[in-house]
């Protein structure tokens, strides 16, 4: 048993050994520390009342739902809101997208992006999603390229992506 | 009585942000305002805390040839550690998300800071539980201090606030500058040494009877 | 995009002087200008080197698995190996420089400048992939060479200079500096 036990064998197992404990207790933390998507997004959106419903488990091929909340605005209109963290497209990384539809028609009440993966030296600009906003969700084409949100194309198509993923889930889940 | 000696050490005469200059980086950074001066040297102190802690309880288990990634890997954990609680209260409170984001990559860069890897080799790894967590805590302490304080130099002089409390209007925005942080760092570090020269002349001076040989008059 | 790169690590956030990354090597060996240009060098290279191997890892492998927490544990490894690997080149290479290095050639692995380039490259809109990530490292590490070479020349004619007590060594390397800085300042205001 000592002859394992030489300098060199004691060297690189204190060292994995340490290793595998710090791994450990890290992923541990990382799971006990998880921050949740935060819910005045929605606000910001759309201003209504806001309840959080459970994300609805549906396979989707274009992002990630992470948060959904159903709500009613002052007129009565009941409201759905999507938290959407899309999968990039080419170059561009993960788009986070609030959008708000309405839930009985699936018409883009409001939407914004909350965070930007990369998208270059451009800057994105806010009026271009404000063009989707009073069309139908279902009119959506992740491909289209006449949709420019930001100023490079990939960048572009990443975002529409999170409204794909958003026409995906509201048909699946709310649809006929 | 050791404690006592460990203090003095770490807040005044090994100070390591004025007398030792280690980790310059950070001071240099985060020193623009007396809030961020406060938490880095508080996430700095609690990775020195824990670090030390950590690396003193397997001191005799380490061996010597691995030490030094040992170390670093000992520390890397707890930075990420305060990295991810840092995250989580900052979620919950608008002014630590402030700190966050204000140290911005500085934050990972704790584990590159001189100071941390310096006590654990030269102390940590020698001395007992108790003393190396104690010698963590007040050269954290004196980290701090001295970090806050040059942040709330620049700030005052160069915001006219304190703590993020306007005072007056009176700014010199210059010391807002990198050039600025450079300059009051350097001048802090002279005024520290100054004051500290003067100070322990006047002890020698004051204790010890001055004995001038007697001149032998012929 | 490479001309953009190279304009913003080298003057508009330059790494030391704007962004206060790499002072320690910086401050402690830019006496005498031919230590400080084979510092920078080095660094350049590890620079380049981590930059390409720390972004595909957290790109390609990290962030599909979901552990980006060990973010800081793989980098501040990779960078270690880099530096031990890079010593033992050195030695091998050139004893004479092995020996004019000494204790500095370790310190590198403690060098903010290096994870600092790592950690930049992950959010910095100006790199999309390995090629712009390694391309920052290389111009980072030259605008950190110039800062350094310059400082060290700097410091050269001030040891000359009757210097105040209590300003010799770190204070005046920090006047110094700031007044480099307030020079590298003038280009904070270059909107690429």
């Amino acid at each position: 048993m000592k002859k394992i036990l030489t300098p060199s064998v004691k060297c690189v197992l204190t060292l994995v050994i340490i290793a595998v404990v710090c791994v450990a207790a890290l992923a541990i933390l990382n799971d006990l520390l998880y921050v949740p998507p935060d819910f005045s997004a929605f606000s910001n959106a759309y201003t209504a009342e806001y309840d959080q419903v459970e994300v609805a488990d549906v396979a989707l091929q274009n992002g990630k739902v992470l948060l959904a909340v159903e709500g009613n605005d002052s007129q009565g209109k009941e409201l759905v809101g999507l938290y959407i963290e899309s999968n990039g497209y080419g170059k561009a990384k993960a788009f986070t997208v609030i959008i708000i539809l309405e839930k009985d028609t699936g018409t883009i009440l409001s939407s914004y992006i909350k965070e930007q993966g990369n998208s270059g030296p451009y800057e994105y600009d806010e009026s271009k999603l404000a063009q989707l906003t009073g069309t139908n969700i279902a009119d959506i084409d992740a491909k289209d390229p006449e949709m420019v949100i930001t100023g490079a194309t990939h960048s572009s198509y990443a975002v529409l992506n999170a409204f794909a993923t958003a026409k995906e889930y509201y048909q699946t889940v709310y649809g006929e | 009585m050791k404690i006592k000696e460990l203090a003095l050490d770490g807040i005044i005469r090994q100070n390591p942000a004025l007398k030792l200059v280690l980790g310059t980086c950070s001071i240099l950074a985060l020193s623009n305002e007396a809030i961020n001066g406060l938490g880095m040297g508080a996430a700095v102190t609690f990775v020195l805390v824990c670090s030390n802690l950590v690396i003193s309880i397997l001191r005799n288990i380490i061996p010597d040839k691995v030490r030094i990634p040992a170390f670093i890997l000992i520390i890397a954990t707890f930075v990420t550690v305060v990295k991810m609680l840092l995250y989580y209260l900052g979620s919950k409170s608008a002014a630590i998300m402030g700190i966050y984001d204000a140290m911005d990559i500085f934050l990972p860069l704790i584990v590159v800071n001189c100071i941390i890897l310096a006590r654990a080799e030269s102390f940590a790894s020698h001395n007992t539980v108790g003393m190396s967590v104690l010698d963590g805590l007040f050269m954290g302490i004196g980290y701090t201090v001295a970090l806050t304080l040059l942040g709330a130099a620049r700030e005052i002089l160069g915001s006219g606030s304190i703590f993020g409390v306007s005072l007056w209007n009176f700014k010199i925005e210059f010391f807002t500058t990198p050039a600025g942080a450079f300059m009051t760092y350097g001048l802090f570090i002279a005024l520290f040494t100054f004051v500290y020269d003067r100070i322990v002349r006047k002890r020698k001076l004051g204790g010890a009877k001055i004995l001038k040989p007697k001149t032998t008059e012929v | 995009m490479v001309l953009s790169l190279a304009i913003a690590g080298i003057f508009i956030s330059n790494y030391v002087v704007v962004q206060f990354l790499g002072i320690c090597p910086f401050l402690g060996l830019s006496k005498k200008v031919d230590s400080a240009l084979g510092m920078g060098v080095a660094v350049t290279f590890v620079m380049v080197l981590a930059s390409l191997i720390t972004y595909p890892i957290y790109t390609y492998i990290m962030l599909p698995y979901g552990i980006e927490y060990l973010e800081i544990i793989v980098f501040i490894f990779v960078i270690a190996s880099l530096v031990q690997i890079l010593e033992m080149v050195i030695r091998k290479i050139s004893p004479s420089l092995y020996k004019a290095m000494g204790v500095y050639l370790p310190l590198i692995t403690t060098n903010c400048a290096i994870l600092g380039v790592a950690e930049i490259n992950l959010t910095y809109e100006l790199v999309t992939g390995v090629f712009s990530a390694a391309l920052n490292g290389l111009f980072s590490g030259i605008g950190f060479t110039l800062a350094i070479v310059i400082l060290a020349g700097l410091r050269e004619k001030i040891d000359k200079l009757p210097t105040p007590k209590h300003m010799r060594g770190f204070p005046i390397s920090m006047i110094a500096a700031g007044i480099m800085a307030m020079a590298f300042y003038v280009f904070t205001f270059i909107s690429l």
